[in-house]
């Protein structure tokens, strides 16, 4: 930007700018990685990069569905478009709230089938989320050709956004860009006194990761 | 009118080409009206008059002379919206457009500039909405219309000139007065202009004087206009009985087009689709559907009609359809250059409605938290939301590519991890083996949920909507199960019954 622009007035010089700076910050915009599940960035060592299908898996009680609201969480915060594909219908507004979504910039789609859900992926990456978790739930049994999740990996790609699949075991297979599980995993009570549950502990493990690499991360996620 | 520059535009064949709107018949046909046992040909295509048929001949009549000929009745729904897409056509070209008969608009060009120009626009726009119409531009109504089937521009003050030339059967007389004229051996519009005026009066009366001023190049009654259209509307009468949804679809599918082109035309997007169903033999069936966002497209339009129509089918068979859009401006937003991007609302709009039409009701939206501590109830608001928020100091840091992950602690170092709920909707009913004083649960079944109790914490008591009809009275537990799963389950207080609302992941 000028500061010392000729001709600019005073209060004015810091809101001009060069066409060239104009461009420079246009492809900043576009290389900005998204700002979303804090946790799977400090698993993969930086910000998640657009364009990707990123798979979160682990059984019940593990604390995904925690982390996927985390990720939501800060994502609204900075005002990117977000999704949540809730195939299980799980998500409890209130206590989404109390997670730190803003739901207003929230769109909750509450598909019926597994195939509703990726119908409902994919027109969300296409209409310009950047963000869109696809949470599985608990719903065992359903399957989609592999071909399914390499063309919605592709349209992430082509829309530019994060694709965070959440389910109980690796599903999308070589669509996904990386794969975090759910090592290991257990409720936390306090027994000072009357019993009272804390919250839960798990372990995340980078089992792949396109362009390679792997970790891994301790998480405590109280009540 | 001194000065005054009035354009003619007239649809030949009117209904005929309503009726074959988009649609074009090769085979001779002809469209009848009149008396259902007796009902006259009104309309010809070009192939039925090439076999030697015309109007006014009963429909025997014409059969007999083209036994292969095509008849088809008048559709008024299909007029009905010809006429509007007419007036929208002409009301894009001209701030003041009356109505002179079917097809037939006289448009004020006063001023406009470049005629033969607009001439050219004005029969795009007619071709574009399925009606093919002829112009013609001069001084006064009727030259006007005598100069529309040639495409002719009369030049100001040669109206009179003009007219003089024309042969008086295009007068447009009544049956009485063209017969007076051929008597007095008067064969053009000259031949009668003429004529004193008081002798046409005399003979001919107030209609006859009015045309003998017209007839010398004088008009000077202002052009009467027409209310815009502001509900669009298409529709068809159908030659046979429709009960199938997807020949229904199929038939809705061709209004339907027309009127999404008009909608576009107009800069417009549909936020309420009403569809109006003629039922066999009588009856009609209306319903409206409304759309999740504005939307001009025929895909989402047909998809929420599919869904309409399955779920509560017409009660009869179909026999006409009839569409009406309800009309809103496409939104206009400005995208920012910097921060998060924002989404187009076109490309929003078609995606929200098209997922409503998948999901149906209640199925998509931004959630609401509702008055309640109930985890199951939740309210659905229309995704709408506010700008992103302008770019940030640490949003930049963060876009510099070799600091990414550095700027990424820095800029969000209190991501707030919290064990949540997964909300189960509605609650699973559960068997529990309890310990009889305190009510502890120790064993739980039911849906896919089955273990010992390892750890138990609890009661919590939940008690609402005592004030009202249905009151709420739960003991909640929280219980760590032998699977290693953690659940939030309760036992409801009036029936006795425990049931588990969520699971902690």
């Amino acid at each position: 930007m000028y500061s010392n622009a000729e001709g600019v007035p005073e209060g004015l010089a810091g809101l001009v700018m060069t066409g060239a700076d104009l461009a420079r910050r246009l492809e900043e915009r576009k290389r900005r990685p998204l700002r979303s599940a804090a946790a799977l960035e400090r698993l993969s060592g930086g910000a998640l990069s657009r364009g990707t299908l990123i798979e979160l898996c682990g059984p019940r009680s593990s604390g995904r569905f925690a982390i996927a609201l985390a990720a939501l969480a800060r994502a609204t915060r900075v005002g990117e478009a977000s999704a949540l594909i809730d195939l299980g219908d799980h998500l409890d507004p209130r206590a989404a709230e109390e997670a730190g979504i803003e739901l207003a910039r929230l769109l909750w789609a509450r598909p019926r089938t597994l195939k509703e859900a990726l119908v409902c992926a994919h027109a969300a990456v296409g209409a310009g989320f950047a963000f869109v978790v696809l949470d599985l739930g608990e719903r065992r049994g359903d399957r989609v050709a592999a071909a399914s999740w390499l063309r919605l990996a592709r349209a992430a790609e082509a829309g530019q956004a994060v694709v965070l699949l959440v389910s109980e075991r690796p599903t999308a297979g070589p669509a996904a860009a990386s794969i975090v599980t759910v090592e290991s995993a257990r409720a936390v009570w306090d027994h000072d006194g009357p019993p009272l549950f804390a919250g839960l502990s798990s372990t995340l493990s980078l089992r792949k990761r396109r362009g390679g690499g792997g970790g891994r991360l301790s998480l405590q996620l109280p009540l | 009118m001194s000065g005054t520059r009035v354009a003619c535009l007239i649809v030949p064949s009117f209904p005929l080409a309503a009726r074959l709107r988009g649609e074009p018949e090769t085979r001779p046909l002809a469209l009848l009206d009149g008396p259902r046992n007796a009902p006259v040909v009104v309309a010809l295509n070009e192939e039925a008059r090439r076999a030697g048929l015309r109007t006014g001949l009963s429909l025997p009549q014409a059969r007999s002379l083209l036994p292969g000929l095509e008849a088809k009745p008048r559709d008024l729904e299909a007029e009905r919206g010809a006429r509007e897409a007419l007036l929208e056509a002409a009301a894009a070209s001209s701030p003041v457009v009356e109505e002179g008969g079917l097809g037939l608009l006289y448009l004020d060009w006063t001023g406009m500039g470049d005629e033969r120009s607009l001439m050219r626009s004005l029969t795009g726009a007619c071709l574009r909405a399925g009606l093919p119409a002829q112009v013609g531009v001069a001084g006064g109504r009727l030259a006007a219309r005598l100069a529309a089937p040639n495409g002719t521009v009369v030049l100001p003050g040669e109206d009179a000139w003009f007219l003089a030339a024309q042969p008086g059967a295009r007068l447009g007389l009544s049956e009485e007065a063209a017969t007076a004229l051929s008597r007095w051996g008067l064969y053009t519009v000259g031949a009668f202009a003429a004529l004193p005026a008081g002798e046409v009066e005399a003979r001919l009366g107030r209609e006859g004087l009015e045309l003998h001023r017209a007839a010398r190049g004088l008009d000077d009654r202002p052009l009467i206009g027409v209310r815009g259209v502001r509900v669009p509307r298409e529709g068809l009468e159908l030659d046979w009985v429709v009960a199938d949804l997807e020949a229904l679809l199929e038939a809705a599918s061709r209004p339907l087009a027309r009127l999404a082109a008009r909608l576009a035309a107009r800069g417009e997007a549909c936020r309420a689709l009403t569809a109006d169903l003629s039922l066999d033999p009588v009856g009609k069936d209306q319903r409206t559907v409304s759309l999740a966002a504005p939307s001009a497209e025929l895909k989402t339009w047909l998809a929420l009609l599919r869904l309409e129509w399955s779920e509560r089918p017409p009660s009869a068979g179909v026999t006409g359809l009839s569409f009406a859009a309800e009309p809103v401006k496409a939104r206009r937003t400005q995208l920012g250059l910097f921060g998060p991007a924002a989404q187009s609302p076109d490309a929003l709009a078609g995606f929200l409605v098209r997922l409503s039409a998948l999901l149906g009701p209640r199925r998509l939206g931004s959630p609401r938290a509702v008055d309640s501590r109930r985890p199951e109830l939740f309210d659905l608001s229309p995704y709408a939301p506010p700008p992103p928020p302008e770019e940030t100091t640490s949003d930049r840091a963060l876009s510099r590519g070799s600091a990414a992950s550095e700027a990424v602690g820095a800029a969000e170092p209190d991501e707030r991890l919290a064990c949540v709920p997964r909300a189960l909707r509605p609650p699973v009913e559960l068997e529990v083996l309890v310990e009889p004083e305190e009510l502890r649960p120790l064993r739980l079944s039911g849906g896919d949920i089955a273990g010992a109790v390892q750890s138990a914490a609890g009661p919590w008591r939940m008690e609402e909507g005592w004030w009202n009809d249905v009151p709420e009275a739960r003991d909640y537990w929280d219980v760590g199960l032998s699977d290693g799963g953690a659940y939030r389950v309760f036992r409801d207080r009036r029936s006795g019954r425990w049931y588990a609302d969520g699971i902690y992941d």
